[in-house]
């Protein structure tokens, strides 16, 4: 079997549950659930497309980086599938899509193709967003994803004129050989790095999140915020890593709006009253911190902290967006004390949101120590200081709002959570604090996330 | 020469989704920066004096200049990918205009 | 040689201007027909940089499909505003 199963089979499947809807949530659960179960069959290697060689053809490349990004984001998607079934069946087929284009984004080696997929997901994201009934919101994501893409389009043809392939590994090569600079590059690399940025939320690109997120259901919050940040995070870090040199200057100013988004993310979270919008700020200021860490090449570990922003935004927003469905508000104030009367979906709220303000014990602790170790041996103090700072923000807002969720009150308002949110946010929180206690594990993927880029990277 | 006004498009493009405050109008907007942008990129693998990369009985040697074709490969996609994203943003107006009444932006009421 | 070159300075400012008259033309129908016009210019353009596949593509979609698309929103939308 080739990896490329991954997108022909939800592809496939997408195209036959436009004939039956009745089945269509079926397929979609078992399209799924094959996915993550053949993902541990295929062998690592690179993948040709139609007979054609690697810098001719469009390649798939199947390495330790991409499998762990597949494991991951196809297990999240099957969980966020899972919690919220019953929205699901309106939008089977374009999550479908959706699956398809998540893989893709993550196997594709050939940038033209990259352009593809972000197109493909986008569109499956635009349409899964319609399910909040906020059609003003979808409309500004529309038009800023499409906009953003067209950017990305412009940066991808600039580059193919200066450099001749469209191949990632070949361009890294061709692009060191032929002593292309760096100053030269950064036009191509601007453009770009705007048309992902949209997508991953970063500072002065990311005015739909708040229409998107700010009202999203149960769907939509975990899979627009959890399982699309993440992979949209993935596919920076392999631009980052495998194809640009980014010189220093450059490297300073993006360095410097980034730390910018996180002290704004931050900051908003802390002013806003609402649940799900101190959530949302926060999961931009954690994107920005994702992307600096990529930039300054602390890859290994940047994977670790895509995959506990992951975990725990799952979390936090699939709790989050069930509640505000059900009780129609997400003011913090008006959910006073809801924890106390449930309390399994309250240990898991509290243990992920520790873990995002990275405090010890849980997964999100382990990642940002290291973090700092290594910023600490590159003796960048600016921006330790601002994850440290940043740090102790989140955790006041975050116990804050936690102190108001567990608050004992009589007349707290009840709410039946069912049983298969119950099971997935306990299940992910005990992964989280596992994680968190038992780090050779993370020692060792970090250690073959780096050995990746070390022998095709470019340092 | 025509990549300079494929450029002045794409710019058209962006003022007119910056500056129009109707839906129709922004789609519309959307569509002339992508045209530009397809022109853009048909003009990156235009070769001065070469003929269209199409072997006929006429032209069936490898000593001919011929334009690169993978840029026009690339616009067949974005095209399409482009229709793509009109016709979802028009159903999405649609749906806007059947919930407030109106396509301007301005006038709907904030949620 | 020289036709081409004039050829091709119409078509780029015929393409300009047209782009900005269908952004800033009150009437939507009228800007969705400059529009469809300014598509065909294009094609045009596509013809003269040697991609005639890319001009018939774009001829058909852009110019045709998009143009009714447009349209049939126009005219649904309008057939929702006689009702209410």
């Amino acid at each position: 079997m080739s990896a490329v199963l991954l997108i022909a089979v939800p592809l496939l499947a997408a195209f036959i549950s436009i004939l039956n809807k009745k089945l269509a949530p079926v397929l979609l659960l078992l399209v799924s659930l094959f996915n993550i179960v053949s993902i541990f069959f295929y062998s690592l290697g690179t993948i040709t497309i139609g007979g054609f060689e690697a810098p001719y053809g469009i390649s798939l490349v199947l390495d330790n980086y991409s499998l762990i990004g597949l494991i991951v984001i196809n297990i999240a998607f099957f969980l966020v599938l899972l919690i919220s079934y019953e929205k699901v069946k309106k939008v089977a087929t374009v999550l479908l899509v959706a699956l398809a284009g998540l893989n893709g984004l993550l196997l594709t080696g050939d940038l033209f193709n990259l352009f593809v997929f972000i197109e493909v997901s986008g569109i499956a994201a635009y349409l899964i967003s319609t399910t909040n009934k906020k059609y003003v919101a979808t409309f500004n994501y529309l038009v800023i994803g499409t906009v953003g893409s067209s950017f990305y389009l412009l940066g991808l043809i600039i580059l193919y004129a200066m450099v001749g392939t469209l191949n990632m590994s070949d361009m890294a090569l061709r692009i060191s050989s032929e002593g292309i600079s760096a100053a030269n590059l950064s036009l191509p690399f601007l453009f770009m790095f705007i048309g992902l940025g949209v997508e991953a939320k970063l500072l002065p690109f990311n005015s739909w999140v708040k229409g998107i997120l700010g009202n999203s259901n149960k769907l939509v919050g975990p899979m627009i915020a959890s399982v699309y940040a993440g992979t949209i995070s993935l596919v920076f870090g392999r631009i980052l890593t495998s194809v640009f040199v980014v010189s220093d200057r450059l490297g300073l100013i993006l360095t410097v709006i980034l730390l910018v988004g996180i002290v704004a993310g931050e900051t908003m979270a802390f002013a806003s009253t609402k649940l799900r919008e101190i959530l949302l700020y926060s999961s931009i200021a954690q994107a920005s911190l994702v992307i600096i860490l990529f930039l300054e090449g602390i890859t290994g570990w940047a994977v670790m902290m895509v995959i506990a922003n992951v975990i725990s935004k799952l979390v936090l927003f699939a709790i989050a967006s069930y509640t505000s469905d059900e009780l129609k508000t997400d003011e913090v104030d008006n959910l006073k004390g809801i924890f106390s009367k449930n309390k399994i979906i309250g240990v898991a709220f509290t243990i992920a949101s520790l873990s995002v303000s990275g405090l010890p014990l849980f997964m999100g602790f382990v990642v940002k120590m290291n973090v700092l170790t290594s910023i600490f041996d590159g003796e960048d103090y600016l921006l330790a200081a601002v994850i440290l700072l940043t740090s102790i923000v989140e955790g006041v807002y975050f116990v804050r709002v936690l102190i108001k969720l567990w608050y004992n009150k009589e007349d707290a308002k009840t709410i039946n959570y069912n049983f298969v949110i119950k099971y997935i946010v306990s299940v992910l929180a005990v992964l989280l604090i596992v994680f968190g206690t038992y780090t050779t594990v993370l020692n060792d993927q970090v250690e073959t996330v780096n050995e990746v880029f070390e022998i095709g990277g470019n340092e | 020469m025509l990549q300079y006004a494929a450029i002045v498009l794409i710019m058209l493009g962006l003022y007119g989704i910056l500056t129009q405050r109707n839906v129709i109008k922004i789609i519309l907007s959307l569509n002339i920066m992508e045209i530009g942008l397809n022109l853009f990129i048909i003009s990156v693998g235009y070769v001065t004096d070469g003929i269209a990369p199409i072997m006929t009985t006429n032209h069936n040697t490898n000593s001919l200049i011929y334009v690169d074709p993978l840029p026009q490969a690339l616009v067949l996609t974005a095209i399409v990918i482009g229709v793509g994203t009109t016709a979802l943003g028009l159903a999405i107006a649609k749906n806007i205009y059947s919930k407030y009444g109106t396509f301007e932006l301005d006038e709907m009421e904030e949620e | 040689m020289e036709l081409i070159n004039y050829v091709e300075i119409v078509v780029g400012v015929l393409l300009i201007v047209l782009a900005f008259l269908a952004i800033n033309s009150k009437s939507l129908i009228k800007a969705v027909m400059f529009l469809s016009s300014m598509s065909m210019m294009s094609v045009i353009g596509f013809v003269l940089m040697k991609a005639p596949d890319v001009a018939v593509t774009e001829a058909v979609i852009g110019s045709g499909l998009v143009t009714s698309l447009f349209v049939f929103t126009l005219l649904s939308v309008r057939k929702v505003g006689n009702k209410a």
